[in-house]
């Protein structure tokens, strides 16, 4: 099992830049683009706390546990 | 990335220091190659728990100082790692992979002064009574508290080497969450 990062979508649905929303957390934006990628080791829960509200979302919409190919 | 901008100024202070020693310690072996320091007599004063023939020739005295220079050039190595942490501190690198390479670095080059320190004082005891009359010949060895506090100094920055090597790991996978 692994967990796959839908921050891409939220972002379009949102329409928001990535730029914008490193700018807004306080992460930087390559940041934000390893975490798009999930290149990432893992997210703390004070960043992840940050994306939703700014997106308005769940953690659920941005992490999804799909099975290992 | 150093924060604490204190580390970075006392770095610059210490590393001073470090240039002070760096520079002293070859002036002083050449002090003493310069000031008849290979003399019988000068290393009688320097050797006095041993008797020493005044006919004692010049080139024992070279060697003798040769010998006493592996510890010294050890200490130096030491010095020079010591200032290379420093430069990496005064610009911010703290916890990296370089940086506990040249903690381990330090701990190995006192580890090697003191050995070669210990390991110096028997050779040289032998060259100097060489030249004695048979019975008269002799060979010393010590310990002393500087070659104790290199050995100890030295065995405890390998360790924080090796912690430093797992600090770094650690730091990177930290970097490593967003």
């Amino acid at each position: 099992m692994q967990i796959v990062v839908r921050l891409d979508v939220m972002l379009a649905l949102r329409k928001m830049k990535s730029k914008d929303l490193a700018q807004i957390v306080g992460i930087t934006e390559q940041n934000i683009s390893l975490l798009k990628s999930g290149k990432v080791k893992g997210i703390r829960f004070e960043t992840l706390a940050k994306i939703c509200e700014v997106l308005e979302c769940q953690p659920g919409d941005l992490l999804e546990a799909v099975e290992e190919a | 990335m150093l924060y604490d901008p204190r580390l970075a100024r006392l770095a610059r202070i210490m590393n001073v220091g470090v240039w002070v020693g760096l520079m002293s310690l070859p002036l002083s072996f050449f002090w003493v190659v310069f000031t008849d320091g290979l003399a019988a007599a000068a290393l009688s004063d320097a050797f006095s728990e041993i008797h020493i023939s005044p006919d004692m020739p010049l080139a024992t005295g070279v060697a003798v100082l040769a010998v006493g220079s592996f510890a010294l050039i050890a200490a130096m190595a030491a010095l020079w790692h010591m200032h290379r942490l420093l430069m990496c501190y005064q610009s911010g690198e703290a916890i990296s992979p370089r940086t506990a390479r040249i903690i381990l670095r330090i701990g190995q080059s006192l580890l090697v002064a003191a050995l070669m320190s210990i390991l110096s004082v028997p050779i040289q005891t032998v060259l100097l009574t060489l030249h004695n009359p048979t019975g008269q010949r002799s060979v010393a060895i010590g310990i002393d508290t500087q070659d104790m506090g290199f050995v100890l100094a030295g065995g405890l920055l390998v360790l924080i080497g090796w912690v430093m090597r797992e600090a770094v790991g650690l730091a990177e996978d930290n970097a490593a969450i967003v």
